[in-house]
């Protein structure tokens, strides 16, 4: 074996893939020439320390990204046509095709009754979700039969517990549905951050009111890490996200496994309490919002 | 000097997982395959615990070619959208891992030249120096600053190599990839996976060599 045939083997020798012959071959060069043995010596720690090398962290953002880039789909490949077509100098089509959705917006948008029909649909669908989920609470602990529609685009409505006839939302004894994690709101405005962080949520109809509002202010990246893992891990709570705001639903049974999610993060700091969301209602399944500041 | 570098970044490193039994433990291919089925029988919140059993090493993967972790992650991201997408299309369930690689190492490709083409690696070098580390793992300042130098002197050399055999070296040292699956992943025979390799680690040493490092 030469010094060539020898280095060629280096790999092969590593994995302890060669057969024997070759091997004792191998061993037996290496002996007789120290130049090859201080190159496989070198070749055996440069693979040492390549395999060894420490990863490059993974930023916080990351899962929430991906079902960002999900969730814009369809808006992404709208938007990517249009550029291809501009690219391509098909301005008529692009412009007969914006004037055709104008024209669909506009019909959609001007017709009246439209908000009544709609809320009238939610409510029905909300007294059947919470209807079969009492009944489907007996058997299996593990239903969720979807977030139903609460929200309203009335601004006014946002800080009323009644959005619609006959629908209480949920709130603590104090009244407030909201908590800030990580930091103390100042004093003499605890609800400032609140209010900020409600406008921030962007409400829509797809996009439910929830009962209780978690505000995680700036907090390490491996404490956020922690609770969008936990919450994307846990497959007993149905999540959805919207403008980086987690959305997750779970029974009145989960909710203290999810208060585990927030211990006291400083000594003037409440513990999160989610129990007087159970109380003085009928109600089995509740929506939490959990945005990062 | 650069002996007492390496001594302390490798002893830092020993206490960490080594990236080829990771991969065995953390990923067994039951879990991997229970999560893809889940997907497919519609349930999302299987695909994000597939995201995060592969984020790492997919994260990792991108950022050996962008070198950037704004560009990495964005790259990651486009990786696993695209996996969501075409799940329905992957024959084999139990093959999720080397598809997601042949994914991820297509969309590295098409993102690499791309920014070439742009001169993004050319000004990148300018601004490299300000460019933020953060490795997995926490140490001392001083070993972090030793184990983070050692680290770009390694990365700078690997994206000084030809692409096959990069992609070779990173795939079965960096990402710990068995020779089967890069065969697989890489589409070429697995005597060529193995000769290429032995080139590109007899190649990285010579440059590491030339750079100052012990070895």
């Amino acid at each position: 074996m030469n010094c060539t045939d020898c280095q060629e083997k280096f790999t092969e020798i590593l994995d302890d893939d060669a057969p024997a012959d070759m091997a004792a071959a191998f061993t037996a060069h290496l002996t007789s020439c120290p130049s090859c043995a201080s190159e496989f010596s070198g070749f055996k720690k440069t693979v040492q320390t390549l395999q060894t090398l420490a990863k490059q962290q993974v930023p916080a953002d990351f899962l929430i990204g991906i079902n960002e880039k999900l969730d814009s789909t369809t808006f992404t490949k709208v938007k990517n046509w249009f550029a291809f077509m501009g690219q391509h100098k098909l301005t008529a089509s692009a412009t007969v095709a914006t004037l055709v959705i104008g024209v669909i917006s506009a019909t959609v948008l001007q017709t009246p009754n439209i908000n009544e029909i709609q809320l009238s649909g939610e409510r029905a669908t909300y007294t059947q979700a919470i209807t079969t989920q009492q009944e489907a609470k007996i058997n299996d602990h593990n239903y969720y039969p979807g977030v139903p529609y609460l929200a309203s685009r009335q601004p006014e409505q946002k800080r009323s517990n009644t959005i619609l006839p006959g629908v209480q939302f949920a709130s603590t004894s104090t009244g407030k549905n909201n908590y800030h994690y990580g930091v103390q709101p100042p004093r003499g405005s605890p609800n400032k951050y609140a209010t900020t962080a409600y406008t921030s949520l962007n409400l829509t109809r797809t996009n439910p009111k929830p009962d209780f509002h978690i505000v995680v202010h700036p907090a390490s990246a491996s404490q956020q890490q922690k609770i969008t893992r936990t919450v994307a891990a846990n497959s007993n709570w149905k999540t959805h996200l919207h403008n980086s705001t987690l959305f997750v639903t779970l029974t009145d049974e989960q909710l203290p496994e999810f208060q585990e999610l927030f211990p006291p993060s400083a000594p003037p700091h409440k513990r999160l309490d989610l129990s007087p969301l159970t109380r003085n209602t009928d109600r089995h399944l509740f929506t939490i919002a959990i945005s990062f500041k | 000097m650069e002996l007492f570098l390496l001594t302390i970044t490798l002893a830092y490193i020993v206490t960490t997982s080594f990236p080829s039994q990771s991969v065995q433990e953390s990923t067994g291919p039951d879990e991997t395959t229970l999560h893809v089925r889940a997907v497919l029988g519609g349930d999302k919140q299987a695909f994000n615990r597939l995201v995060l059993l592969y984020q790492s090493r997919i994260y990792n993967l991108a950022f050996n070619y962008v070198k950037s972790e704004e560009e990495a992650k964005d790259v990651a991201q486009d990786i696993f959208v695209t996996a969501y997408r075409a799940l329905p299309k992957l024959r084999d369930d139990t093959k999720f891992g080397a598809w997601l690689y042949q994914i991820g190492i297509n969309h590295c490709r098409n993102r690499y030249k791309k920014l070439k083409r742009r001169g993004y690696f050319t000004q990148k070098s300018i601004d490299d120096e300000k460019a933020p580390v953060h490795l997995e793992g926490g140490d001392s300042p001083e070993q972090n600053l030793e184990q983070k130098r050692t680290i770009k002197l390694v990365r700078d050399t690997i994206a000084q190599m030809n692409e096959s055999e990069r992609e070779v070296l990173v795939l079965r040292d960096l990402q710990g990839l068995p020779y089967d699956e890069i065969s697989a992943v890489l589409g070429v025979p697995l005597g060529t996976v193995k000769s290429k390799l032995n080139r590109a680690r007899l190649n990285l040493k010579g440059k590491l060599k030339q750079a100052y490092l012990d070895l």
